[in-house]
């Protein structure tokens, strides 16, 4: 007993040491073997959406799953969005992604892109026939991306041409009021729809005091939710951009037009609307709390749960928790984004509708090309998008269902989309330096920290010279997309030489009509910009949708003579 | 003792030696020198790590001299490298404060005291400065500064000096959303700095001084302040000039800590970016794998020049003449370089900071260390042929009988009371003021973590009722894997590095044998290059040898790491081993292995608890190179999960708090029980200043 308590006394530490390490490899093991049994087939799902309802919806959907495929097992990896670019990037990059991932956000346009093309399993063959679980249903029949509320548009790459995700909800972006303040505050029963009414409404908040002697804050925002009001309120007012940059006259103007029209002089960041967006962003963030450039998206909504704050801007994935929230203290409501009278002195020149909402799905997964079960992947993904699944995925997550013949929360009505409507056309984002860059200077003007005029005379320059290289790595990019492109287009040919009568025929109009259009007006397109910018300004030429001064001249001429 | 030379015809009789460097150098050279090279290699590509690989030459080097975001990283490295060497101070004072107490058992409880709130994994404290401190509306900084105060004096210098609004009446400045301030955040993170490696380092260091010197000392009726400045600073100044490398290196390459405070775009307008983070963007997020690369080269060549000159003040007559013209030459033709190229039109702004640094590291290093007292010269000294004075009295009786007079005097001896009385008083009542500041971010771990989302909110620094107990339990069911996962990776990591340490070392310490010369200087090298910059090839590598997404990846690339600085510190150890004693063992007939069993793993006790102290710590606080190369959550360390926690939308703090409670657990444990070794082990010479 002495020698067995020396021998404790002596070697204690190391005693403790292999102690701690038996105890850590036994729980290694044993939690090891509790996600899932040994010889089940696991299907591991990566997503930035840590809310848990999130989670719980996934689990409930993989239990059903599981119903039907008992041996198989969904794993979640939920990562927060601060780092999900970058782990989103180490695993593709490494190969370790798991099999489903969560995509279109967290990382720039065109980094998903270049993702799409090496990482993604292109699932255009599939969303073309139906969706097995919809069996039983009036869906039954119908092609998957029909299926869809949108026609499954948001899930479909046009850089690619294909289709590599597949949407399970929809969103919509609002602003969430406090009733009862607003009333006793302003004295306003309903919400102002108009933007000088809400900017008075916001300055009448700002000048009164609660019991503790502190001034309300008519807007609770944080950087999280300065997105949306920046993509919903200031954006639209840059469409007029359209007339003078969508050069291949698609509607939009993508971030590789934009850089052409002001590489070559067609634009400059004095552009009146451009100028317009940054006065509006001033005067509306003026109205959020100090310091919301270094909140967090939970302190801005405990403002607004505190009742400290009168308005707060967030999606239909924050509606039931808000409600929730107010439940027995205050009554939230739901408005839109107000919007400059026609007749304003200074946005109404230059505004010209309310924003356009795609009414397109979110929440969208890719299946990775390194997924041991991509089959499966698939599969579950298409139980998930499934009119009965999605229905219950939503419904309790509280998310508005993406598929047809779903029925939502009555309270989530107020986020149906507006179909018409204008869009943003001042998308700086090349990636690499110009990004940086534009970051760094437009987090510097959300604080004050330079005036316009200040951020212009940094950028554009910048943005010019610098932009070249990132402006030509998106081109590479689009280009390798191409080279896959021609594999699937070879395919298709070879389908109509080896086939006859009307299956050759159908293969042959849908090769020429797929290489006309995704080859043959991509690379016009892509070679006319790159000729532009390699020919240098151009400050005498005109937008695509504007005449030049000689046909003006002509036209003003016809119509003196037809006078 | 030196190694014993061995000529290569004896090598035979010898040959097994080398089994003993063998893993090291196969651990060495595959995780630390192939990413090196990979890295050397792929900056000249324009690589994204995957199937773009195209060659640029040194378009990746000219485009980073031309970033102007690339070289604002180095600027704000010098800043808190600058500040870092600051903060190093309240360690030394806290030290000596703690040295200076006579009481034993008083200084056994500072030392404890000390331990638990310092050895809190950093991690964990800049997350709790980022939620408690540096929150905008309610944050704990900006109330102290209204109550104190401040916040009006901060307000009026504001609008006096135009700092542009960052103070205003009415507006809580956002530390971590204002561009301006976010640098100003990461410097005041961690208040009072009073780091645990460098106070116990300081403590061994000051333990070490003999007593004799003391007595001496007081007997001549020396001052604390001259005690401090003219005896103890001087006899600790080598631990001073080795934390100080440490402490500018290490902010050169870190990257951790502003990744957790500020995010990995580095807070707003990317100001708090650091040339690492920069190299983290740019490899994972912009795919700019080869520019990342040239990052990392540059990176290196930096933390090797700043190695280098650091090692030159301290020990300039290590370089002859010949060699430190040659190295002030090239360094005045970079500068000029530098300075030809900025005026030359080509838009490079902050080049001329370089060169001016450049310029001001070329100048002779005497003349800064000439602004050093090299020598204590405390007490007036008798020199021979200084002559007598006219009275027939040596200055030194002079001063003697002064002092004997002063001691006579009963109203001196009363104001030398007090003054004494006063001083233990203000001694005491610094180590407690740092103690409350450094037991703070404890307090309110333990504080919040038994409150619900409301209590937290409502009164978030004071106990409130009904306690949550069940946090804990929460916390305990999310952090148990990935604390777990922890332990096995740093026991096994510190396990493995201590045994490859041993023989690496007994190798380089005993013999001379061909290649020993070759492989120190290896060895050296990688020493001196910091490991995040070959972050982006041992990605590849690991994910090449199919290591991504596991344990073993950190644990074997941990040790390829650890096994060098524990190298260099076992060999000279085993230097210092008495001869004899080997002589005896071979004459016996002992071969190497029973030499390292029976001499060296005896005798070297407290050095390997210090040097597993120190690695276990490291292991225990990564989470750069976990987040990169970990995904399953069974598989994380305990690290990435808090920092992942950190990240949910809504927060639940108590359970969160537990979480870093539960994190800190196991290191304070180990410190309480290690503390004595650890502190043997620095005396013993683990950390030669």
């Amino acid at each position: 007993m002495k020698a067995l308590f020396h021998f404790i006394k002596s070697y204690f530490a190391l005693l403790m040491v292999g102690l701690v390490f038996a105890w850590a490899s036994g729980s290694i093991l044993v939690y090891r073997n509790r996600t899932a049994p040994p010889g089940a087939t696991v299907l591991r799902i990566g997503h930035w959406q840590l809310e848990a309802s999130v989670r719980d919806a996934i689990n409930e959907m993989a239990r059903r799953y599981r119903e039907i495929h008992p041996n198989v097992y969904v794993v979640q990896d939920a990562i927060p969005e601060g780092v999900y670019g970058q782990w989103v990037s180490t695993q593709l990059l490494g190969g370790t992604a798991p099999d489903i991932v969560q995509v279109g956000a967290m990382l720039p346009w065109n980094i998903w892109l270049s993702y799409y093309n090496r990482y993604f399993i292109p699932i255009s063959r599939e969303v073309n026939r139906a969706n097995p679980y919809n069996r039983g249903t009036e869906l039954e029949h119908t092609p998957f991306r029909q299926t869809y509320k949108d026609g499954m548009r948001t899930a479909y790459v046009d850089e690619m041409q294909e289709y590599v995700s597949i949407p399970l909800s929809q969103f919509g972006i609002r602003i969430f009021y406090n009733k009862d303040l607003l009333k006793r505050l302003t004295g306003l029963d309903a919400a102002p729809e108009d933007y000088r009414e809400f900017l008075r409404a916001c300055e009448r908040i700002a000048s009164q005091k609660d019991e503790r002697g502190n001034h309300y804050i008519p807007i609770a925002g944080s950087q999280y939710h300065f997105g949306m009001w920046d993509s919903m309120m200031f954006d639209p007012l840059t469409y007029g951009a359209v007339r003078k940059a969508d050069f291949n006259r698609d509607g939009f103007v993508g971030n590789d037009e934009l850089y052409t029209a002001i590489k070559t002089g067609r634009l400059g960041m004095k552009f009146p609307p451009f100028e317009a967006k940054f006065r509006m962003l001033r005067e509306v963030t003026d109205h959020f709390q100090p310091g919301y450039t270094g909140l967090t998206r939970d302190e801005a909504v405990f403002l607004f749960a505190q009742q400290k704050a009168v308005f707060m801007t967030t999606g239909t994935w924050d509606a039931r928790s808000l409600q929730k929230q107010a439940e027995g203290r205050f009554e939230v409501g739901v408005m839109d984004f107000p919007v400059p009278a026609a007749d304003d002195d200074y946005y109404g020149p230059i505004i010209e509708g309310r924003n356009y909402e795609r009414p397109g799905g979110g929440f969208a997964f890719g299946i990775t090309r390194t997924s041991r079960n991509p089959e499966l992947a698939l599969d579950f993904l298409l139980f998930m998008a499934s009119q009965a699944q999605n229905e219950e995925l939503n419904r309790i997550i509280g998310w508005i269902p993406c598929i047809l013949g779903t029925e939502m929360d009555p309270m989530l009505e107020a986020f149906e989309p507006h179909l018409e409507g204008i869009y943003s056309a001042m998308n700086l984002w090349l990636g690499g330096e110009t990004a940086t860059k534009w970051m760094q200077l437009y987090s510097a003007y959300q604080v004050d920290q330079v005036s316009y005029d200040g951020l212009v005379e940094q950028f554009e320059p910048f943005y010019k010279e610098q932009g070249y290289k990132d402006f030509m790595e998106q081109q590479r990019d689009w280009r390798r997309g191409m080279h896959q492109n021609e594999r699937f287009l070879a395919g298709i040919r070879a389908r109509a030489l080896a086939s006859e009568g009307e299956e050759a025929e159908s293969a042959w109009v849908k090769y020429r009509a797929l290489t006309t259009s995704r080859q043959i007006w991509a690379e016009l397109t892509h070679n006319r910009q790159v000729q532009l910018i390699e020919k240098g300004p151009d400050l005498e030429a005109v937008g695509p949708y504007e005449y030049s001064p000689a046909v003006l001249k002509k036209i003003r001429e016809r119509i003196k003579k037809e006078k | 003792m030196n190694p014993k030379p061995v000529k290569l015809s004896q090598i035979k009789h010898h040959w097994e030696i080398y089994l003993f460097i063998l893993p090291v150098v196969i651990l060495i050279g595959l995780f630390q020198y192939y990413p090196a090279s990979s890295g050397i290699f792929h900056s000249f590509f324009r690589w994204n790590g995957s199937d773009i690989s195209e060659f640029r030459g040194l378009e990746n080097y000219i485009d980073l001299l031309k970033n102007t975001e690339f070289w604002n990283s180095f600027k704000l490295a010098f800043i808190l490298g600058a500040w870092n060497v600051i903060k190093m101070i309240p360690a030394l004072f806290v030290a000596v404060a703690i040295h200076r107490c006579r009481n034993e058992r008083m200084q056994f409880l500072y030392r404890t005291l000390f331990v638990v709130p310092m050895v809190i994994p950093g991690l964990v404290v800049v997350l709790i400065w980022r939620s408690f401190f540096f929150e905008a509306t309610a944050g704990y900084l900006n109330r102290f500064l209204l109550w104190s105060g401040l916040f009006d004096v901060l307000a009026r210098l504001d609008s006096f000096l135009n700092w542009g609004g960052i103070f205003v009446e009415g507006r809580m400045p956002a530390w971590l959303g204002d561009p301006r301030l976010i640098v100003t955040a990461c410097i005041v993170w961690g208040f009072p700095w009073v780091g645990s490696f460098a106070v116990l380092t300081h403590l061994a260091k000051l333990q070490s001084i003999p007593k004799d010197i003391y007595e001496a000392a007081e007997i001549d009726g020396v001052g604390w302040w001259t005690k401090f400045t003219k005896v103890e600073l001087p006899l600790i100044m080598g631990s001073i000039y080795l934390l100080l490398v440490f402490v500018i290196i290490d902010t050169i390459k870190d990257a951790g800590m502003i990744l957790a405070l500020a995010g990995i775009h580095g807070g707003p307008a990317g100001n708090a970016t650091v040339p690492a983070l920069f190299m983290i963007r740019k490899a994972f997020l912009d795919q700019q794998m080869g520019y990342a690369c040239a990052v990392g080269i540059i990176l290196t060549i930096v933390v090797m020049i700043l190695q280098k000159f650091s090692t030159l003040v301290m020990d300039p007559e290590s370089m002859n003449a010949r060699q430190r013209g040659v190295f002030r030459g090239l360094m005045v033709l970079m500068a000029a370089g530098f300075l030809a190229w900025r005026y030359a039109g080509d838009g490079v702004q902050n080049l001329t900071v370089v060169a001016t640094v450049l310029i001001v590291l070329s100048l002779p290093y005497e003349w800064i260390r000439l602004l050093w007292p090299s020598r204590p010269q405390a007490i007036p000294v008798h020199h021979e042929g200084s002559g007598v004075s006219p009275m027939g009295e040596s200055p030194g009786d002079r001063y003697m009988r002064r002092a004997f007079e002063r001691h006579s005097d009963p109203v001196y001896r009363a104001l030398s009371a007090a003054g004494s009385w006063l001083l233990r008083f203000v001694k005491h009542a610094y180590v407690w003021l740092v103690l409350a500041f450094a037991f703070l971010p404890l307090y309110l771990m333990i504080i919040v973590s038994v409150k619900n989302n409301e209590q937290f909110y409502l009164a978030p620094a004071t106990i409130t009722q009904p306690m949550f107990w069940e946090n804990w339990q929460t916390a305990w069911d999310m952090v148990t894997p990935t604390v777990a996962n922890s332990l096995f990776i740093s026991t096994s990591s510190t396990l493995l590095t201590l045994g490859l340490a041993l023989c690496g070392a007994y190798f380089f310490a005993r013999l001379r044998v061909p290649a020993s010369g070759f492989l120190w200087n290896a060895l050296l090298i990688m020493m001196m290059m910091p490991a995040i910059a070959n972050l982006v090839p041992l990605f590849i590598l690991l994910r090449d040898m199919s290591l991504l997404n596991t344990l073993a990846a950190l644990i074997i690339v941990g040790a390829s790491g650890g096994q060098i600085f524990g190298i260099f510190v076992l060999r000279n150890f085993i230097q210092d081993t008495p001869q004899d004693l080997f002589e005896a063992a071979e004459i016996d007939g002992a071969n190497h292995f029973q030499q390292l069993k029976m001499i060296v793993v005896p005798l070297s006790g407290p050095i390997l608890g210090t040097v597993g102290v120190m690695h276990f710590i490291a292991a225990w606080n990564d989470f750069v190179l976990p987040l990169i190369v970990m995904r399953d959550h069974a598989r994380l360390p305990v690290m990435v999960q808090l920092l992942r926690m950190a990240g949910e939308y809504i927060k639940l703090w108590g359970p969160l708090m537990a979480g870093y409670a539960i994190a800190s657990i196991p290191i304070i444990i180990l410190f309480v029980f290690s503390m004595k070794l650890f502190i043997k082990g620095l005396t013993e010479g683990a950390v030669k200043g």
